[in-house]
């Protein structure tokens, strides 16, 4: 959308433009947030919270750079999610409380044991260092600024070493699924 | 679920992990989150390998506990990037527990024991006192001021009871598991170094290498259990019986070993119990309500004194100072409205 169109818009047209911006977007905000979040159910549902929250702006707000502005909402209420999140995963009273995290689907479940293997088997083809910081961002969870203190790397690095595990990993599960 | 029929584009792949790993930085410049749209809306092969990389990284993340456990002890070794501290010779290690075997009991530790037989020590610091204590399976233990702890060592596991205040333990390898109960939270060591501080029923845990396991006392399974691993810490709030995880720098939860006290969000009444651990003047708060507030900051524990006097800057507080005491009184409206405009 042309910024000084978005500008300019008045009166009713807030609505208009909230949903033509998620028209051309959603796919891209969902990704986002499903990147952010790790979860492709939990950012569906702030995505209709973004388009909510974008909806309610009074006619008076401008939005002179909307794609920004919608990434900029997203990312601030997928940060309320991740501390919501912690708070439920963290109350010991409920074991259960960290059911959205830790049930997998039922055919995940099944193969559950091979797929892990396989996980092993990619990681075990990587230098340690690099099956090491992917291990501890995805598995243990912790933050890149922590695992580059732990290893003492720059976080870039670990942002390398994540990556390029994460690649590898993709391309064994692609050659296990689709034998050629 | 897409049937990727394509061969594998290997350059196309390594371009959305990296997207994905920037992704995950909440602190990306809004420009390349942009870049980042564009790239992914250029090309619906784009937008196909990004959905496939996420969907990867969300099927691992949805590991069950045991199998995380398992990966993490595989793949991340624990670290022994000890600060470097000195060894010293064992001889020293026996005189220093000789100075600090002065409690009751705690003789038994130097006596051949039978190994079938329960051992047990218990050892105070005084108030703005620390103590260092020698085990006499190598491992240490640093007490805090107005701390106690009363070592179990039997012969399946080593006990050790932190009955109030704050200590860090650093641990030597053993097979028997090192085990501190803490009021509601019993942490188990699985090689490492830790502190812990325990305000009545209020505990936190920060690991500062290697890996604890800390679960509810009152949990009969795994239930409620988390592992953690350095730069992290649990604490169990005895309000909401929830266990908070937060991800921290090791030096400050130590930094009580160098005369400093570190807090965050902790709630007055909790700062002020562990101040006094090392007060002259016992600080105490005249309406309970007070100890609601949350404080977070540092506490020099040699200038307690003008730490309660800079109170009232930042709290709706007033101090009243008695010989034998520092009193919190809730500054009333009058008192207020007195203060010059």
């Amino acid at each position: 959308m042309d910024p000084s169109e978005a500008a300019a818009s008045s009166g009713g047209n807030r609505a208009r433009q909230v949903v033509d911006l998620f028209r051309e977007h959603n796919a891209a905000l969902v990704a986002f947030l499903r990147a952010r979040l790790n979860s492709l159910a939990d950012a569906q549902e702030v995505a209709q919270e973004v388009y909510l929250k974008l909806l309610s702006l009074s006619d008076e707000t401008v939005i002179d750079a909307p794609r920004a502005f919608l990434f900029r909402a997203a990312s601030n209420l997928a940060v309320d999610r991740i501390r919501m999140r912690n708070v439920r995963a963290t109350a010991p009273v409920d074991p259960d409380a960290d059911d959205w995290h830790v049930t997998p689907v039922p055919e995940q479940h099944a193969s559950a044991h091979e797929q892990w293997r396989d996980l092993r088997v990619a990681l075990d083809e990587l230098p340690p260092k690099t099956s090491r910081a992917f291990v501890m961002h995805m598995i243990d969870g912790r933050d890149f600024a922590t695992i580059a203190r732990e290893m003492n790397l720059s976080e870039r690095m670990v942002r390398y070493h994540v990556g390029n595990a994460l690649a590898h990993c993709r391309e064994r599960r692609d050659s296990a699924e689709n034998p050629r | 679920m897409t049937t990727t029929t394509s061969p594998f584009d290997r350059p196309l792949e390594h371009t959305a992990a990296d997207w994905w790993t920037r992704l995950r930085d909440p602190s990306l410049p809004d420009a390349e989150l942009l870049a980042w749209s564009e790239w992914l809306e250029a090309d619906p092969r784009h937008a196909d390998a990004f959905e496939q990389a996420s969907a990867l990284a969300e099927s691992i993340a949805a590991m069950g506990g045991a199998e995380r456990r398992a990966f993490v002890d595989r793949y991340v070794p624990a670290t022994a990037t000890a600060p470097a501290r000195a060894r010293r010779p064992r001889f020293a290690l026996a005189l220093a527990a000789g100075v600090a075997l002065a409690v009751v009991g705690a003789g038994a530790f130097l006596a051949l024991k039978p190994r079938t037989q329960d051992v047990s020590a218990s050892y105070a610091s005084e108030r703005a006192g620390h103590r260092d204590i020698a085990l006499p399976d190598g491992s240490s233990i640093e007490l805090g001021g107005a701390s106690s702890v009363t070592a179990r060592y039997g012969r399946d596991e080593r006990m050790v009871d932190l009955d109030a205040g704050e200590a860090f333990f650093r641990v030597a390898h053993a097979e028997r598991p090192f085990i501190v109960n803490a009021g509601p939270l019993r942490i188990r060591d699985l090689g490492t170094a830790f502190n812990v501080r325990r305000t009545g029923e209020r505990v936190t845990v920060t690991v500062t290498e290697g890996r604890v396991r800390v679960s509810p006392m009152a949990a009969q399974s795994d239930a409620g259990t988390v592992e953690l691993g350095a730069g992290r810490e649990v604490s169990f709030d005895p309000e909401t019986q929830a266990m908070r995880i937060l991800d921290v720098d090791p030096a400050n939860a130590v930094a009580w070993r160098g005369h400093r006290l570190e807090f965050v969000n902790e709630p007055l009444a909790s700062v002020v119990e562990n101040v006094n651990r090392y007060s002259k003047r016992p600080v105490r708060l005249a309406d309970p309500t007070l100890g609601k507030l949350t404080f977070t900051g540092t506490v020099e524990v040699d200038t307690i004194d003008s730490w309660v006097a800079a109170l009232p800057r930042v709290f709706p507080v007033r101090v009243a100072t008695y010989p034998d005491r520092l009193e919190l009184a809730r500054q009333t409206t009058m008192a207020r409205s007195a203060q010059p405009r």
